[in-house]
């Protein structure tokens, strides 16, 4: 009788074990083995620039800097040094929207480089004398070694006027900060590193092998997710002094991804898909000390479009931008000839299949995975548009507010009504 | 440097350890602290430990601003009483439970980093079969 109550007993504990034993739960994983003899994991968190909490403009560059410094398993050097063994790269990057830890590693070295990527995310140290010894230092210089660029310094107030906050938070730290204090980054990353924040992504890796080791070596706690109020499209002009002269003319939207915007950035790109030819786009007649590109920049509710202009001075600047509007004007009268728009289409098709085919198209991915959208490709819908269609969609988009930004010679600057907007 | 680094050599850890002996050696350390008269100049123990070494100076950069412009009163204070050829007022002496080891885990941690940078130079690597 006792024999047997102690049987079930145990029969009882075995079973109820296995019942409750619940997986620990992790954050999003998304991977994509295409069989290349390389695998990456990116940790993809969404602690851009845009979720900076007030008063703390430039956070999100420290904690990117922060990255594979000291952690509870291993010091900053120890980090550098055992991925250097194993032959692998570790790198973070920051966009407005996500903060993106990756590793780059052969094949079968996942068992190492997650838990790396995982002990800078999970247990982070945040030490007061690294931010000041090695952090701090290295995002000044970055600060610095970008503001001299007028691209950069066009791009930033180009976002500013378009999107405002959110959007509009400067991207890196502003030259002129004070370093903050260790509690301000401990508390963002806090709020940053968390499952509702994180996303996983790996390629050359299969899904089930991510998730096993993810769910291992990523107990986050669940926290809220970072959210930035839903962007909208402000637009605007300004001039700023600036030593190297450049334009920057351009439109944004609010909302998903578009086939119409990126058919047009097609079709004002410049550069040539064949070696020694001008290529046919409307700017490619520009003198030579004119160069422009065009700016596609999309983000998970918004795209900011538009073309930089770089100039000797601010006529060559006044020139292309005039170019520029009166491109955009004939697109909008829907005067462009079928070969060119045949043209704009096929780049952007090329352009938008390339980009899902590498690596930032499956971190595209697992962003949208993250978002709880689904990934559109814009290959189909760009090839549904057809030159009306184009003609229509770029004159709504030229009823809204341009977004212009100058630099340069103050005194001769072109302004937005000067060079036909 | 003083030889066994900037702290000097120390059987402190493995008196600590040993009950016994803990509790003889207690109270001869306390008198022989007091005996070095550091104290009646408002000074901590961690104030003498020569700072001109690499391994000093980057521990001192590591000290919040507060204890570090504390430190700095206190030798202020000292280097007076020294020209004065006197000792604080009793009641300013230091006292015994705020004699604060404030330096010391910042050195050790320099030092380890050190000796974790030198073992990572001459480590040799054997691939795990």
């Amino acid at each position: 009788m006792l024999v047997q109550r102690r049987a079930l007993a145990a029969a009882i504990r075995a079973h109820s074990s296995r019942t409750y034993a619940t997986a620990p739960s992790g954050p999003t994983v998304f991977a994509q083995d295409n069989g290349q003899p390389t695998s990456s994991i990116t940790v993809l968190v969404k602690a851009g620039s845009r979720f900076e909490p007030e008063g703390h403009a430039g956070i999100a560059h420290v904690l990117k800097h922060f990255s594979f410094k000291s952690s509870k398993e291993r010091s900053a050097l120890r980090t550098v040094r055992e991925a250097e063994l194993y032959g692998g790269i570790l790198s973070a990057t920051l966009t407005r929207e996500y903060l993106a830890l990756t590793a780059d590693f052969l094949r079968g070295d996942e068992g190492f480089f997650l838990p790396l990527l995982a002990s800078s995310v999970v247990s982070p140290k945040f030490v007061n004398h690294e931010l000041h010894e090695l952090v701090w230092p290295s995002v000044m210089t970055e600060t610095a070694n970008a503001i001299v660029s007028g691209e950069y310094t066009a791009l930033e107030l180009a976002h500013a006027l378009a999107f405002r906050s959110g959007l509009g938070h400067a991207l890196l730290n502003p030259p002129h900060a004070h370093a903050p204090s260790i509690e301000a980054v401990r508390d963002y990353a806090s709020k940053a590193f968390t499952t509702s924040n994180v996303v996983i992504v790996g390629t050359g890796l299969t899904q089930e092998k991510l998730e096993t080791l993810a769910s291992h070596h990523f107990p986050l706690s669940s926290g809220t997710s970072l959210t930035s109020p839903a962007t909208k499209y402000y637009g605007g002009s300004t001039v700023s002094p600036s030593l190297h002269p450049t334009l920057f003319v351009g439109y944004g939207i609010a909302g998903a991804p578009s086939a119409g915007l990126s058919t047009l950035a097609a079709h004002l790109a410049v550069k040539p898909h064949l070696p020694w030819s001008d290529g046919l786009s409307p700017l490619s007649s520009l003198p030579k000390s004119v160069s422009t590109e065009s700016v596609l920049i999309p983000y998970s509710d918004a795209t900011l479009f538009g073309v930089l202009i770089s100039a000797k001075d601010s006529a060559g600047l006044r020139q292309g931008g005039e170019a520029v509007v009166k491109a955009l004007k004939e697109a909008a009268s829907g005067g462009l000839s079928q070969e060119l728009a045949g043209r704009a289409k096929a780049r952007a098709k090329f352009a938008a299949a390339s980009l899902e085919e590498g690596k930032a198209g499956v971190l595209a991915k697992g962003a949208a995975q993250l978002e709880g959208k689904a990934w559109t490709n814009l290959v189909d819908q760009v090839e549904k548009l057809d030159v009306k269609a184009l003609g229509k969609f770029t004159t709504d988009l030229m009823k809204t507010k341009p977004t212009v930004v100058a630099l340069g010679d103050i005194n001769t600057l072109p302004h937005a009504d000067e060079i036909g907007l | 440097m003083p030889l066994g680094g900037p702290l000097g050599i120390s059987f402190g850890k493995q008196i600590i350890a040993n009950r016994t002996l803990y509790r003889w050696v207690k109270p001869v350390a306390a008198w022989y602290a007091d005996l070095c008269g550091y104290r009646k100049m408002g000074l901590r123990y961690d104030d003498l430990l020569i700072e001109e070494n690499p391994t000093v100076e980057k521990a001192l950069t590591r000290l919040n601003a507060k204890e570090s412009y504390d430190r700095v009163w206190r030798h202020r204070v000292a280097m007076h009483q020294s020209v004065l050829h006197k000792d604080l007022p009793k009641a300013q002496w230091l006292k015994p439970q705020d004699d604060v080891r404030y330096l010391t885990p910042l050195i050790e941690e320099v030092e380890a980093e050190a000796r974790e940078r030198r073992e990572l130079d001459t480590l040799e690597v054997t691939r795990k079969k």
